[in-house]
């Protein structure tokens, strides 16, 4: 019989098993122990107190539990269920390999929809969207650095400096616009569900997009709601910069078009916000799905 | 993660290796830990867990083989899964209870004597004798590691005193 003292365990964590069914084996012996174990605790209701009584007194109850377990073949019991269990890749009954399978599908699926998602935010709409942002940014800085001229007198009211400021705002930010947010990236044509990104229009109760004849439901879809905010926040910075470029300087002047200028690195914000919560909103939808299914 | 750098890449790395070789079909590992209630992403906690106790044994865990990290995380569970069963506790209970010995400083030092690959299986036995008799039988063991028998405490002579099959068996 192994024992600790022996130190017949190695590094195998298996021969544990075995040095506790070697105690647990032995329940005549236990049953010893746990008589003697009770004499002593006893001395504890008349009164007696000593270290002894203390230990007897903590060692009680696992001792009844350790002999109820032996003589009941507790161990021997739960070991025969692994051992039926564990090696089960060839045997076991039709519901267990079903569970099994279901958990390997399950666990398949989701890597497989992790990866997509993976190769899907990786693409080009991440990067559309990242140019698209660095140069509203850089133009903000250029608004910055002029406006900052402007208050300094260096443009004043000539006339021609104005029409050339504002010009070269709302060239850039229509530039920025047209050229990184109206091209609607997308994507993966083969995502579920039909390609996502920033042009694709997603509303809750209407067919998925891809043609699929699946409505869109909130909450279970993905990029819905986000979608939707994006597609605002673009069609908001379109409207602006399409205003912009329809005005002449006096008009561009006019407080309803400087109004909607400061709209723009709040509208910017928001788009990087949004496009932040899709990617977690995406990992969120692809963990629901997986457990669902 | 943080004992053995599983957040750096080469930690990573080690990391995946190990879960990869427990999910390898040829062993079975991960299938018939998924048949003990284990699912795939408890599974992964676990090796992370495994792989740093093996860290705080002073394993150096990227030259240790894959597939025996594999092995011995899923031996280690299995030996759970039988406490747990035995205890009428859960998976998780007693995955606790190993984190517990982890920070009892008279076991922590009375395994430091043993070679680093002992240490864990070690420890989980020491472990399970508090179940069988209680915190002085735990002492017991731990004072058998300690001194291979050959200081004879007054503790040690009540627990042979009390239990002495339970002492023998030890």
């Amino acid at each position: 019989m192994p024992r600790l003292r022996d130190r017949t365990q190695g590094t195998d964590t298996s021969r544990n098993a075995a040095i506790i069914g070697g105690i647990k084996s032995d329940t005549a012996g236990l049953e010893r122990d746990r008589a003697g174990i009770g004499e002593i605790a006893r001395l504890g209701l008349a009164g007696v107190s000593n270290s002894i009584v203390e230990v007897a007194n903590s060692t009680l109850l696992p001792a009844i539990d350790t002999f109820s377990k032996s003589i009941n073949k507790s161990l021997p019991k739960i070991i025969a269920d692994l051992d039926r269990i564990v090696p089960l890749a060839s045997v076991g009954g039709p519901l267990d390999q079903a569970f099994v399978g279901l958990g390997k599908l399950s666990q398949n699926l989701k890597l497989s929809l992790e990866s997509l998602a993976f190769k899907a935010f990786n693409t080009t709409t991440i990067t559309a969207i990242a140019n698209g942002t660095n140069v509203l940014a850089n133009k903000f800085n250029d608004i910055v650095t002029m406006a900052t001229q402007g208050a300094a007198g260096l443009i004043g009211d000539d006339k021609k400096k104005q029409k050339d400021l504002f010009d070269g705002i709302s060239a850039g930010v229509y530039k920025a616009v047209k050229e990184y947010f109206t091209n609607q990236p997308s994507v993966d044509g083969n995502f579920y569900g039909g390609a996502i990104g920033l042009g694709q229009t997603s509303v809750v109760g209407e067919s998925r997009p891809g043609g699929r004849g699946e409505l869109i439901t909130a909450g279970t879809d993905m990029n819905v709601v986000n979608n939707e905010n994006s597609q605002s926040i673009v069609g908001t910075l379109k409207g602006v910069a399409d205003k912009m470029a329809s005005m002449n300087a006096e008009q561009r002047m006019d407080p309803d078009a400087m109004n909607a200028m400061k709209q723009l690195p709040g509208l910017v914000m928001q788009l990087t916000d949004v496009v932040r919560s899709t990617s977690r909103d995406n990992s969120d939808a692809l963990n629901n799905l997986s457990y669902n299914i | 993660m943080s004992k053995f750098g599983g957040r750096t890449l080469a930690g990573s790395v080690s990391f995946s290796n190990s879960l990869r070789s427990l999910r390898n079909p040829t062993n079975g590992f991960s299938t018939s830990l998924l048949r003990m209630g284990m699912d795939f992403e408890q599974q992964g906690v676990a090796m992370a867990d495994y792989m740093g106790q093996l860290a705080s044994a002073g394993l150096e865990i990227d030259k240790l083989d894959p597939s025996s990290v594999a092995k011995g995380m899923f031996e280690l569970t299995r030996q759970q899964k039988i406490m747990a069963q035995l205890n009428g506790t859960t998976l998780e209970q007693e995955r606790q209870k190993q984190k517990a010995a982890s920070q009892n400083i008279s076991l922590q030092a009375a395994l430091l004597k043993l070679a680093p690959e002992q240490r864990l299986s070690t420890s989980r036995l020491i472990s399970s004798f508090k179940d069988l008799g209680g915190p002085a039988a735990e002492k017991f063991a731990n004072e058998l590691l300690a001194f291979d028998g050959s200081v004879a405490t007054a503790q040690r002579a009540q627990f042979e005193m009390l239990a002495p099959t339970l002492a023998k068996g030890i």
